[in-house]
């Protein structure tokens, strides 16, 4: 059962997605004949594209004929022909559902039109995609599937997911990887979260880094969970665990919040770039197909 | 600092929502639920603090307190606190209102008469008062009255202001003045307001002083700030008035009587008035009178009949009708009584004066025993009602109301202060009871007594301020005519026999009961009374007075114009007072009022708005106010909750 009335995939949704997959570029990837290849590093022979270097990067990647040009220091990119699945991990915890400031859609229904976008491009694509929810451990997902006329059960399937539980990203990644590694496949694996674990998302970024999975990281920020509107004597309840505790929130406190908020966000990204993690944050004020075309140019997943 | 509202039933209400305020506090304030995604990030924000600042621990008691201070505040305001006399610095109003009888005058529209407009005037002064300020009001009449002492409070003065009630009689000016004077003086600024329509007698304006130091009978203001406010219509001259009204029984025939009435005319316009006699309320005689601008006509009705007591003069209207005669009422109707003549014993001591004896023959109200000076005895003169010494002064004084003609030596009870050659009359007291009807202008007299005035003393006659002609009030009445009637031309004349009579009526009479001619508002009647009895006095209005009594004379004090009913233990009278005044008459307001050759200013009017901050609870309702309002703003900015 869907926990949104809001029409998530209406017509105009689609016309949106068909969109992105013809901005996304066709390349052929995988034993299987694809129309999208995944501008990747590594062992490829062709090149591709250069693209701006970040910490962590192969050094030998690097064009030093372009540095010494240019004086900026880009990567060489190539293409490198393989088998790419592609798993959706989306959030499906209750931190996820919290109610959104007018105008804003809940953080859930931010991550379920990115995952949609994310799968439309890769079916169109011709690449295997699946989607596959979790909160304290995952959900059913969906078997992997590919070309455009799967889309439908996708968004069938995105749209069914409720926002409950708790959020345990590592015990979540561990039945993934296990159910995985059991299918025997390697892939890209999508992560769409506010990350909002006490536990934090390393360890299981790094678990499936250690399984040859390819994470994409993309954080769905909310401006309220950084800068809540809220003042005077409160009960606090955490919406997850249910824990309460009484509080006299002043703007002091508030701005002690968002330094918090941002070292979250900051921790994340610091993590995934000094481990060759792609990361984005998906802010809820931002649409979502801006957002899959910043991903399109900034690289790392699709192009 | 006083209350004028309800204090036991404000500090009952404050009791009770004080204590349902603490049960309230009392009860355990549930915080606002407020659900976050991830608790923890609060958590690592607040760094091992507990979250709960100390202010928020504090904040309940210290809203309880803001609230107890909002009932407070509403509290006292609603008990409408008023402060107490200022130290200093403000100023010490008198509003003297004249409700005399000219202050009846309806020409004040739209306000019913002048004193309605005097009350208007007297509350625009009240409200441009400054809060320092304390005011009181004096009643201006025939008996100047403080309505109280000097206030601050608005209520209080506004409470005296209506209750001021218009009289009949006319305004002592001077003691009105005098006793507001006396309430002022002593404190800072001093301030006389008086509200009248200034038609004073000049005689009683030129007795105040404002700069030149006054003389025995003038009135000090000096020092005091005078405000004169005017009502009424300047130069309105539209009144007719009775200005005498007197009736006597024939002395022959107790069934018929004699009337006079004096009418006048203010118009500078021909004036037709038609005049009604009533006798106990029956029309006996009415007649039409012509009277010419400032025009004056007196007519002697000579021929009337009838047994009853009570006479009434009254001007109408030609043609009767009901529409008003003129702006002054009051002075249309004059009220007069007919009482029973009595023969008196006269005891007349002479060596022998035809004159005299000749007109002791006219008062056939009078048996004259006549005996030689040798013959008198006290137990002789006690014998008779009254006594006539014509040129003796026995030693001890007469215990009868005497007429001493020409008394000498120590034993005269009139001091001499010397002997005066050649006299001239210059002054009269013409509105005295022994004068009615005498002149005595241009009357010789060869040698005359000069007599010293003694307490209660009137000059009837005196040659260039020396008294020669003398009556004296007390226990029993005594006159003094300073020379030997034989010695002048008094007996040749007219006034003669007319002024024996007018003295033997005077001196017949203990008191003013019996009075042929009506009295006069504003008067005090004297009535002699027995000891020990109870005397009441009913007035045309009904109210009831009882006069003080002083040395076995009642004095009763006559406010209204009517008859006045007295009673003396079961025995009831009626005394008549009538206005009778021209001077009260002229009712032309006065626009200025001059006191020692200056101006009387106006006074200083400055109309508050309805709602001032001046009243100390608009204070408290606006801190009650202001409170909230901080409340609401920390409300609202989620710092209290």
């Amino acid at each position: 059962m869907s926990d949104t009335t809001d029409p998530l995939f209406d017509e105009a949704f689609l016309r949106r997605l068909e969109v992105l997959a013809i901005v996304a570029r066709k390349v052929q990837a995988g034993r299987a004949r694809g129309e999208r290849r995944a501008k990747r590093t590594g062992a490829g022979l062709e090149f591709a594209d250069h693209r701006d270097y970040a910490p962590g990067d192969d050094l030998r990647y690097l064009d030093w004929g372009v540095y010494g040009r240019l004086g900026r220091l880009l990567v060489r990119v190539f293409e490198e022909e393989e088998d790419l699945p592609i798993y959706v991990l989306i959030d499906a915890s209750a931190s996820m559902a919290t109610p959104a400031s007018l105008g804003r859609p809940r953080k859930i229904d931010h991550a379920r039109r990115i995952a949609a976008a994310l799968a439309y491009v890769g079916l169109a694509s011709l690449d295997r995609v699946s989607i596959v929810p979790f909160s304290s451990e995952i959900g059913p997902p969906t078997p992997p599937a590919r070309g455009r006329g799967r889309i439908f059960a996708m968004l069938d399937r995105l749209a069914a997911i409720t926002s409950d539980g708790t959020t345990d990203l590592r015990r979540a990644v561990e039945g993934f990887v296990h159910r995985v590694h059991h299918a025997g496949r390697r892939g890209l694996v999508v992560v769409i979260s506010d990350f909002f674990d006490p536990a934090g998302a390393e360890g299981a970024l790094s678990l499936l880094a250690y399984h040859r999975l390819e994470p994409f990281v993309i954080q769905v920020v909310d401006e309220d969970d950084a800068r809540p509107r809220l003042l005077g004597d409160v009960n606090l309840i955490d919406i997850e665990t249910g824990e309460a505790r009484e509080l006299t929130v002043t703007p002091a406190l508030l701005a002690e919040v968002a330094r918090a908020h941002a070292a979250l966000v900051a921790g994340l990204a610091r993590y995934c770039a000094t481990h060759a993690i792609s990361c984005v944050q998906a802010d809820t004020r931002v649409a979502f197909d801006e957002l899959l075309l910043q991903v399109l140019r900034t690289g790392g997943l699709f192009a | 600092m006083s209350f004028a509202g309800p204090i036991a039933l404000v500090g009952g209400g404050v009791a009770i929502a004080g204590a349902l305020l603490t049960l309230l506090y009392l009860l355990t304030l549930e915080r606002r639920r407020v659900v976050v995604p991830f608790a923890a990030l609060w958590t690592r924000a607040l760094a091992g603090r507990s979250g709960v600042r100390l202010g928020a621990r504090l904040r309940r008691p210290l809203s309880l307190l803001v609230q107890l201070c909002l009932l407070a505040l509403l509290a006292l305001a609603l008990a409408d606190p008023r402060r107490e006399a200022a130290a200093g610095g403000g100023r010490a109003i008198v509003i003297l209102v004249d409700t005399s009888a000219s202050m009846q005058a309806t020409d004040a529209r739209p306000f019913v008469n002048r004193l309605d407009f005097a009350r208007d005037r007297a509350r625009a002064i009240a409200d441009s008062m400054s809060a320092a300020d304390r005011a009181t009001v004096v009643r201006l009449d025939g008996q100047p009255l403080a309505l109280g002492g000097l206030t601050a409070d608005e209520r209080e003065l506004a409470r005296r202001i209506d209750a001021l009630a218009p009289g009949d009689a006319p305004a002592d000016l001077a003691g009105g003045l005098a006793l507001a004077a006396d309430l002022v003086r002593g404190h800072a600024r001093p301030t006389i307001v008086l509200i009248s329509d200034g038609a004073f007698p000049p005689d009683a304006i030129a007795r105040l002083h404002t700069t030149s130091a006054p003389g025995p009978a003038g009135v000090d203001l000096r020092g005091v700030d005078l405000r004169f406010a005017r009502v009424g219509t300047v130069g309105n001259d539209d009144n007719l008035a009775i200005v005498g009204f007197a009736a006597r029984r024939h002395p022959h025939d107790p069934a018929r009587f004699a009337a006079l009435v004096r009418v006048v005319s203010l118009r500078a316009t021909p004036a037709t008035v038609q005049l009604e006699l009533r006798q106990d309320g029956v029309l006996v005689h009415v007649e039409t009178l012509a009277l010419p601008p400032h025009g004056e006509l007196t007519r002697a009705l000579d021929d009337l009949a009838g047994t009853g007591t009570r006479l009434e003069a009254r001007l109408v209207a030609p043609g009767g009708g009901s529409q008003a005669l003129d702006a002054l009422a009051l002075d249309d109707r004059a009220f007069a009584t007919l009482v029973p003549r009595h023969r008196q014993r006269l005891l007349l001591v002479t060596s022998g004066n035809l004159f005299l004896e000749g007109a002791l023959l006219l008062d056939a109200g009078v048996e004259v025993d006549t005996i030689a000076p040798a013959a008198y005895t006290p137990e002789l003169a006690a014998r008779h009602d009254l006594l006539i010494l014509d040129g003796l002064t026995p030693p001890a004084a007469p215990v009868r109301p005497t007429l001493f003609i020409d008394p000498r030596g120590p034993s005269s009870p009139f001091t001499i202060v010397r002997d005066e050659p050649r006299v001239l009359v210059t002054q009269a007291a013409a509105q005295h009871p022994i004068m009615r009807w005498v002149t005595l202008a241009d009357l010789n007299v060869a040698r005359a007594s000069v007599f010293a005035l003694a307490p209660g003393d009137v000059a009837l006659a005196s040659s260039i301020g020396a008294p020669i002609f003398v009556a004296r009030e007390g226990a029993r009445r005594q006159i003094a005519l300073g020379f030997d009637v034989r010695r002048s031309d008094l007996p040749l004349r007219v006034a003669f026999p007319v002024l024996l009579m007018n003295a033997l009526e005077w001196l017949a009479r203990a008191d003013d009961l019996g009075e042929d001619a009506p009295l006069r508002t504003g008067a005090i009647a004297r009535i002699a009374v027995e000891g020990g009895a109870a005397v009441t006095m009913t007035g045309p209005d009904g109210s009831v007075q009882r006069p003080p009594i002083v040395d076995g004379v009642a004095h009763a004090y006559l406010g209204r114009a009517g008859f006045h009913a007295l009673t003396i233990d079961k025995t009831t009278r009626t005394l008549a007072a009538s206005l009778s005044d021209i001077e009260e008459s002229r009712i032309a307001a006065r626009d200025t009022l001059i006191v020692d050759g200056t101006s009387v200013p106006p006074p200083l009017v400055a109309r508050r708005p309805p709602w001032s901050l001046r009243d100390p609870w608009s204070w408290l309702v606006l801190a009650a106010l202001a409170l909230s309002l901080v409340e609401w703003w920390t409300w609202s900015r989620r710092v209290t909750v």
